[in-house]
């Protein structure tokens, strides 16, 4: 219509003569252009779109933080707050929040008229029961290891204002209300297989190993979101099929592209975009033997050190990673307050300062057969990796190679997730020890209040399977409770430093790599996000 | 044959009841934990410890076993560790998207190995001959996930005639259908219709030297007569044979097939529970897997007395 309108203005214009014309000719253009680029970049409301992932989401338990069940966590649910790219915190289910003077006690002011899915409103009692559920062992999941140490319980002040209390100061408490997302308690039993939530997507139907289908919550609390109807996230055990199916339009976008495909999607022009730096970690996990097991090559804190003078981090990003990654010494991201510059470049890669140093530990070559040896036993380790990750494998064969060079066999044992639990965390029979030399892995959420890397991964200062005696390196525990427990920056900045200079000398954690989520979809769909722990998010997702 | 068909269906049950110790053992060495899998990454002791308890994990195997083998007599073959189905349920949905693949498989492989099969053995030395000696050998030595590969590359992403992967139920749309299910049923045919081609030639020229063969020859009746009336039906018998445990295959393990097109049959739910050592799932679809050989096993041996009338039981 606007078009017809504008034709015969431009029409009944022509028929005058004069100077104005040219003017006027001019402003018709601009208007059309106008109208074109306004027109083109509406945003369409309805459609379906449809998403492929790596894997099957395990189940809608949202404190389960398994990497395949991040595609589930922002449709079905939301968090009391959030954080943007920048670590701002930001309001969701809660609009207002307040922190008491000994940082004890957080106060949340529930945001008024969200209903869950089955329509029932939702109140500051339903925050306490997932408290609850967090701080038991059973059901807490990974939010239990977050809240555990700190956290006691919640109560409700009124319906709409709940208060949460912590044992000590707890400045990362933010990060458990941001990566703690509201079940509603009745849905507690039954999070298997479907989900209540108070979300942008209802759950319509999963059938596993097949498809998952969300449809728009229309109670969405966010007004005009969501923008599309209906979101099927379909699940590829063939990462080949994954793109080939993004390639073919048979899907509108993937989460958690492999690396190795980031050149052959973007040349067939699909766009690929780069989740939040810093989220995830490659790193490799060095497990010294515990002190009442016989002592090994990695007893020896020089053959520790040696290894982390022997990983090429720019050979693995470019030859693992495919230039996926961003090589790192330090786990800790450069906008992190545990971030030191001074450490950045702490361990070069170096294989003439490892191989001294394996000579100094004693390790050497006596019997000329390319592998160093010491009191008769041979300098040969094995390291675990992740087979639903090959690239893990590929930068372990790249370590197995440099390696190599310095005397030191690598025997490289890929495990499947089930296999690589055990292995990776120990077990009773183990006494909680890990059973692996080295272990190519990643690691998340460090990138946020850095006491993320201590509450769920390897490092962590309790249950530790490479501490399982609790024979961490002196200062270790002390400094990361002293961290923990203050919400003064610069005394948490002086205990970060010394954690960090206690990792890096120590050497049983080597970072390597930041692990970049790649989020990949056609031309035609617009403004998929992410979380800043990379959680994919589509309530502003619109289809031209 | 009534009765030899009620004897081999009572032989059925010591043979599942043996296959389903021999599975749940098998299944139990493999190492690993599935609370693991739902405590989510890097839990603590005290977690594994509480999910293991909840399932049942912690009791001795053997009590494990007969609860579960007494709930599978009565019809319940449990429920998914990890996401909570019915494992019969589970079963139901992917078993007919496997077959539905198992059957265009099969009839893509009968497509070509009839044809190839019969006339490369009654036109010697001619180019069909040559052909077919070709495709046997290829057919066989090409790694069905490369040709898959291969296919789609060519079909879905150049030509963009059929797509890569995913399935339409033949009752929602009959026409898409079809397209979804051509890549993936020439991928799982090829490899089979080679050998039955190989089969299918073997077995008619053995049958040309046969007296009974000269007779007819000698009686002057014609090769066409000869070749449908006395040559193909004596030669279909250990085809069939050869049919039905490629067609058992099929059943049990298209994993390949079903990954490369994003199937969602029976050998991604098999794959998919192994990963996650969903037990009572990968229990339940290798039982019933085994049922179906079984059972497909007799249902070849029935359609041996219906070609060959000589055959009685």
């Amino acid at each position: 219509m606007q078009m017809i309108f504008l034709g015969i203005l431009f029409f009944k214009l022509l028929m005058k003569k004069g100077v104005i014309m040219t003017k006027l000719i001019k402003l018709f253009i601009t208007l059309v252009v106008f109208f074109m680029i306004s027109t083109s970049y509406a945003q369409n409301k309805g459609g379906t779109l449809v998403v492929g992932t790596t894997g099957d989401i395990l189940n809608f338990d949202a404190f389960n933080l398994a990497f395949l069940n991040y595609p589930n966590l922002h449709q079905c649910y939301d968090s009391l707050i959030t954080y943007d790219s920048e670590l701002r915190i930001l309001p969701r289910l809660a609009t207002f929040w307040r922190v008491n003077d000994e940082g004890t006690e957080l106060t949340f002011s529930l945001r008024k008229g969200v209903k869950w899915h089955n329509g029932r409103e939702f109140e500051a009692s339903d925050v306490v029961k997932n408290i609850e559920k967090a701080l038991s062992p059973g059901s807490g999941h990974n939010v239990h290891g977050m809240v555990k140490k700190t956290m006691i319980g919640a109560e409700v002040i009124d319906k709409y204002t709940v208060a949460i209390k912590f044992r000590a100061p707890t400045p990362n408490m933010f990060d458990m209300f941001n990566a703690m997302r509201m079940m509603a308690p009745e849905s507690f039993d039954s999070l298997k297989n479907k989900c209540i939530g108070t979300g942008p997507f209802k759950f319509e139907e999963w059938i596993p190993g097949d498809q998952l289908v969300y449809v728009k919550n229309k109670d969405y609390w966010q007004p005009g979101r969501p923008l599309l109807d209906k979101v099927i996230f379909k699940p590829f055990s063939d990462l080949e099929a994954l793109n080939s199916a993004l390639e073919t339009g048979i899907i509108g976008a993937a989460v958690a592209v492999p690396p190795k495909d980031y050149k052959r999607l973007t040349d067939a022009g699909v766009n690929v975009l780069f989740g939040q730096t810093g989220a995830l970690l490659y790193s490799i996990t060095v497990n010294p033997p515990d002190p009442d097991q016989p002592q090994g090559p990695l007893s020896d804190k020089k053959v520790r050190q040696a290894l982390c003078h022997s990983i090429d981090r720019n050979a693995i990003v470019d030859q693992a990673l495919f230039g996926v990654g961003g090589p790192t010494v330090v786990p800790f991201p450069t906008y992190s307050i545990a971030h030191f510059t001074e450490y950045a470049n702490h361990y070069g890669f170096s294989l003439d300062k490892a191989a001294k140093l394996l000579d100094s530990a004693g390790w050497k070559d006596s019997d000329g057969d390319g592998i160093r040896d010491k009191g008769g036993k041979k300098l040969v380790l094995s390291t675990i990796t992740i087979q639903a990750y090959p690239e893990t494998t590929d930068m372990a064969q790249i370590l197995k190679s440099d390696l190599n060079r310095i005397g030191v066999d690598l025997n490289i044992e890929p495990l499947d997730g089930a296999t690589y639990g055990p292995r990776h965390l120990g077990t009773k029979e183990t006494n909680g020890s890990a059973t692996f030399d080295l272990d190519v892995t990643f690691v998340g959420r460090q990138h946020l209040d850095p006491m993320g890397l201590f509450d769920n991964s390897p490092y962590r200062p309790f249950n530790s399977p490479i501490f399982p005696r609790g024979n961490f390196p002196d200062g270790y525990e002390q400094n990361l409770e002293k961290a923990g427990s203050t919400f003064d920056i610069k005394e948490r900045k002086k205990a970060f430093k010394k954690v960090q200079e206690i990792m890096l000398d120590a050497c049983v954690g080597i970072p390597v790599s930041w692990k970049y989520t790649l989020f990949a979809h056609q031309n035609k769909v617009h403004d998929i996000g992410w979380t800043v722990n990379d959680e994919v998010r589509i309530e502003n997702a619109w289809i031209d | 044959m009534f009765k030899y068909f009620l004897k081999r269906i009572f032989q059925v049950i010591p043979v599942l009841l043996l296959s389903s110790v021999i599975i749940f053992s098998l299944i139990r060495l493999i190492p690993g934990n599935p609370a693991l899998i739902l405590a989510g990454p890097d839990p603590l002791p005290e977690q594994v410890e509480a999910i293991t308890k909840e399932l049942g994990l912690d009791k001795p195997i053997i009590f494990q076993y007969f609860i579960w083998i007494s709930n599978v007599a009565s019809g319940d073959f449990g429920h998914s560790i990890i996401n909570g189905y019915p494992v019969f349920k589970l079963i139901k949905l992917k078993f007919f998207a496997t077959l539905e693949l198992a059957l265009s498989g099969l009839i893509v492989s009968l497509l070509i190995a009839l044809p190839l099969g019969i006339f490369s053995a009654i036109k010697r030395n001619g180019i069909i001959e040559k052909f077919t000696t070709i495709f046997v050998a290829l057919g066989q030595a090409i790694p069905t996930f490369w040709l898959g590969i291969l296919l789609v590359l060519a079909f879905a992403i150049k030509l963009r005639w059929l797509p890569s992967s995913g399935r339409v139920e033949f009752s929602q749309n009959p026409v898409l259908a079809i397209k979804f299910i051509i890549l993936p049923a020439i991928t799982l045919g090829v490899y089979t219709a080679s050998v039955l081609t190989r089969f299918l030639k073997t077995s008619i020229l053995e049958i040309l030297t046969f007296d009974y063969v000269l007779t007819a020859q000698a009686k002057g009746l014609s090769e066409r007569v000869i070749i449908l009336k006395h040559v193909i039906k004596n030669a279909l018998i250990p085809f069939i044979t050869v049919l039905g445990l490629q067609f058992g295959a099929f059943l049990g393990g298209s994993v390949v097939t079903e990954s490369i097109f994003g199937w969602p049959g029976l050998g991604r739910l098999l794959l998919q529970s192994i990963h996650t050592r969903d037990y009572p799932v990968l229990q339940g679809t290798i039982l019933v897997i085994v049922f179906s050989l079984v059972l497909l096993n007799l249902a070849v041996d029935l359609i041996y007395s219906f070609i060959d009338p000589k055959i009685r039981y």
